[in-house]
């Protein structure tokens, strides 16, 4: 090949899988990790780091270490994120633990034995990663599913090479995106934007907008694929809050005006169901595409390309292994926890009901991410500590069911968020042609370190700061929900009829033979309306963008501004965060702060 | 005209059946004495009866199309042409590599191969409609396969590691070519 004007030459192997990309990442997977998890625990909510990853990435190796190659900083983020993915996953669940050792009669939970439960955390991770790693091929090769947060990632990594414009359009989507959040959390009382009242229309229909430029990025990305999220929404306030007004029973037609206790009460739930019937319907559905992307995976070696397709993907048979000896180890892990009090039978079938509860949620999940870039974690962690709570529930004392399922429950959870994080990646991996099988392995070289740094944050905060875990010092509010949501599940007050309407509302849409639909409707019913209405104004643009000006516009000019939006709003949350954290009493000079900030820019 | 009709009773008995059901589901508020009679049952399981009737009107409808789309030429035959192009134009970098610059190669397969290779994805249904899902899976491995070297060719380029650029083009042509062997041998 000649020499170019701008573009150096180099001979030689392609850095991708590099001591550089291993250290690089567990470092920034260290501070991002300490970051969120602190920030989950004051603030009650997480932060997905690959974003932000790669763009540390991009500075620390090409910056700094003069390294030049997209497909190793896509290594170190894949690295960085799975580190991170440990900090909702833990300090969303077992801090939970610690909350409820407050009550006299549950003192005994705050003997955590630390050890195992970073074992139990690790093995989940590596459950998650094991039964998703083969969906692979399915939703990203076959289905092509958009996964916005991946096409994000992979516009950042790619844009040493996108040529100036490119280059521009995503910082031009950054700056845009951060002048807005800077102003939605320096000049307006909340993120949420009443339009609806504004324009005098009845409250039930919720027309509240959510305002943050990012969900329209990701609507954006999303295309008229995430269609029907917007759907489950409108349906909800749109036709069943009209009609329960109407016609539902009294206290029902009574709630109609607040449409928050109409969500929390009634939609919701169904909504919960409604993902598990519909992702258990998809399975069965996909079948035959699942079966096609395991043969596929076995019969690598048969393909005409042989050698290459061979080394591009992790061997199934290694992955079979690894799921059974995950789950011999949970179980060791669950009976050990129990200390003799649970028997062995009931150990075993609430640790294999939580491997599988793995599996089918980390379907759900990768396909709500992969569609619509939303996980719904906290539902489906809900649904494993109810489930795994049952399974044990008569066979031992509270206390005992409590740490028992709470640690596999915690593991579950992880596992969740590891697989969610996992496809998120090797969709940014095949868009800068990352080799999967070095992505998976980097994720298992992440994913181990993310419970040990969480686990000792969570125990020295809760040793050190006054009134420990739960405290006005450390709130925890995440934790502090699922404290109540356990201490319901174990008075037996759980919804489990309206899960099981709404499971056969799911399985019904997904059996339809409409691909998703039945996944993405029950995630309209179980997000807030805010969000799904700002979601769908994003799908509209595309639509209205695809028709009017070409599907080139879209993927020339649409695509990089729509992954500034989300890049730019993310970065100036963990901004906020690191203010909040660090200068919290007087809001009103972190406020002063961010608007300065925005003055200098400007 | 079958078809028609099959689509409209579908999604109105579908959507109809998912409303009665979703109505039955919310309509009250927890009975506390015996939460699982919230539901009323009855009108429940009629409904989803009526949106059951609407699925199997529908995968009858699908079922139709697939036949028809199938054996539609027309189709096909552009989802092909656009794979070959695919195919021809990575050829062609393949052969024209060693004068083209960095650049310029980055530039040939922004502008020549993403095109067909975004028209390949976006038709691809009719291959499954055709031939089922093991052939649909045993080209889009391929394609998917083919379409993942070509991105990292891209980034190659983009970084300058000339000797991984001919490789993974060289890569990406291997599994285009395998895509569109799976897709004559069907």
């Amino acid at each position: 090949m000649k020499q170019g004007p701008k573009i150096k030459q180099i001979h030689g192997e392609y850095p991708e899988f590099t001591w550089a990309a291993i250290l690089v990442g567990w470092g920034i997977g260290i501070v991002l990790t300490v970051s969120v998890a602190y920030a989950s625990l004051m603030l009650g909510f997480a932060i997905e780091g690959s974003e932000l990853a790669a763009i540390l990435g991009w500075g620390i190796l090409r910056g700094i270490l003069r390294r030049t190659s997209i497909v190793e900083n896509n290594i170190n983020q894949t690295i960085a994120s799975a580190v991170n993915g440990a900090s909702s996953g833990i300090m969303f669940s077992v801090p939970a633990l610690l909350i409820l050792s407050k009550e006299e009669q549950f003192s005994a939970l705050a003997n955590i034995n630390q050890p195992l439960l970073i074992l139990a955390a690790g093995t989940g991770c590596i459950l998650g990663l094991c039964f998703v790693i083969p969906l692979r091929k399915q939703m990203i090769d076959f289905d092509r599913l958009a996964y916005p947060g991946g096409i994000a990632v992979a516009t950042i990594l790619k844009s040493p090479g996108a040529g100036v414009r490119k280059a521009l359009l995503l910082l031009g989507g950054v700056a845009i995106a951060a002048i807005c959040q800077i102003i939605v959390l320096t000049q307006l009382d909340s993120d949420q934007y009443a339009l609806g009242a504004q324009v005098g229309l009845p409250p039930m229909l919720n027309i509240t907008l959510y305002v943050s430029i990012m969900t329209i990025g990701v609507g954006y990305l999303s295309g008229k694929g995430g269609f029907w999220f917007g759907a489950g929404g409108f349906i909800c306030y749109f036709v069943l809050s009209p009609l329960l007004s109407q016609f539902g029973a009294a206290d029902v037609a009574a709630l109609t005006p607040d449409p928050n206790a109409m969500r929390v009460n009634l939609y919701r739930p169904t909504g919960i169901g409604m993902l598990v019937g519909a992702a258990i319907g998809g399975i069965i559905g996909a079948l035959p595409m699942i079966m096609s992307a395991l043969n596929s995976l076995r019969g690598a070696a048969d393909r005409s390309s042989g050698d290459v397709a061979v080394k591009d993907e992790m061997p199934i048979q290694l992955l079979y292994w690894m799921i059974g000896l995950g789950s011999l180890i949970m179980i060791c892990i669950a009976w050990l926890v129990g200390g003799g009090q649970v028997s062995f039978g009931h150990t075993l079938l609430m640790t294999l009901l939580g491997v599988a509860w793995i599996w089918i949620a980390g379907v759900i999940v990768a396909e709500c991410v992969g569609r619509t870039n939303w996980s719904p974690l906290s539902g489906m962690t809900l649904i494993a500590v109810t489930i795994l709570i049952f399974a044990i529930k008569d066979s031992t004392d509270t206390v005992t069911t409590i740490r028992v399922a709470m640690l596999v429950g915690a593991a579950v959870c992880l596992a969740v968020s590891q697989a969610s994080d996992m496809m998120l990646d090797l969709k940014s991996g095949y868009l800068v042609g990352g080799i999967p099988r070095r992505q998976q392995i980097a994720q298992f070289i992440g994913t181990w370190l993310g419970p040990v740094i969480v686990v000792w944050l969570m125990m020295l905060l809760h040793t050190t700061k006054e009134g420990g875990m739960g405290s006005p010092e450390l709130p925890a509010p995440q934790a502090e929900a699922l404290a109540t949501t356990i201490q319901t599940i174990v008075s037996g007050e759980v919804p489990a009829y309206r899960y099981t309407a709404g499971g056969g509302l799911g399985l019904m849409l997904a059996l339809s033979g409409l691909g998703g639909i039945g996944v993405l409707v029950g995630l309209g019913f179980y997000m807030p309306f805010g969000i799904v209405l700002t979601y769908t104004i994003g799908n509209v643009l595309r639509v209205l963008s695809d028709v009017g000006l070409g599907k080139r516009f879209g993927y020339e000019i649409g695509v990089p501004i729509a992954a500034g939006l989300i890049v730019g709003e993310a970065l100036v949350n963990v901004g906020d965060a690191v203010i909040k954290i660090f200068w919290p009493a007087p809001a009103a000079e972190s406020s002063a702060l961010l608007s300065n900030f925005l003055a200098l820019w400007v | 005209m079958q078809q028609v009709t099959l689509t409209i009773c579908g999604q109105i008995l579908l959507w109809l059946g998912f409303l009665g059901g979703a109505f039955a589901s919310v309509q009250y508020t927890e009975v506390a004495e015996a939460p699982w009679q919230t539901i009323p049952w009855g009108v429940y399981a009629g409904s989803v009866l009526v949106g059951t009737a609407g699925v199997v009107c529908l995968r009858r409808e699908k079922a139709i199309r697939q036949s028809l789309s199938g054996s539609s030429e027309h189709g096909f035959e552009s989802v092909k042409q656009s794979l070959q192009i695919a195919n021809e134009k990575i050829g062609q970098l393949q052969s024209t590599l060693s004068g083209m610059s960095c650049e310029e190669v980055l530039e040939f397969i922004d502008n020549e191969c993403v095109p067909p290779i975004n028209e390949f994805a976006d038709g691809r249904a009719v291959i499954s409609n055709r031939f089922g899902t093991s052939t649909y899976a045993a080209v889009m491995t391929e394609f998917a396969s083919g379409e993942r070297y070509l991105n990292r060719a891209w980034s190659a380029a983009a970084d300058g590691y000339v000797d991984e650029v001919e490789r993974s083009v060289s890569h990406s042509r291997v599994f285009f070519a395998a895509a569109i062997d799976q897709l004559k041998q069907a």
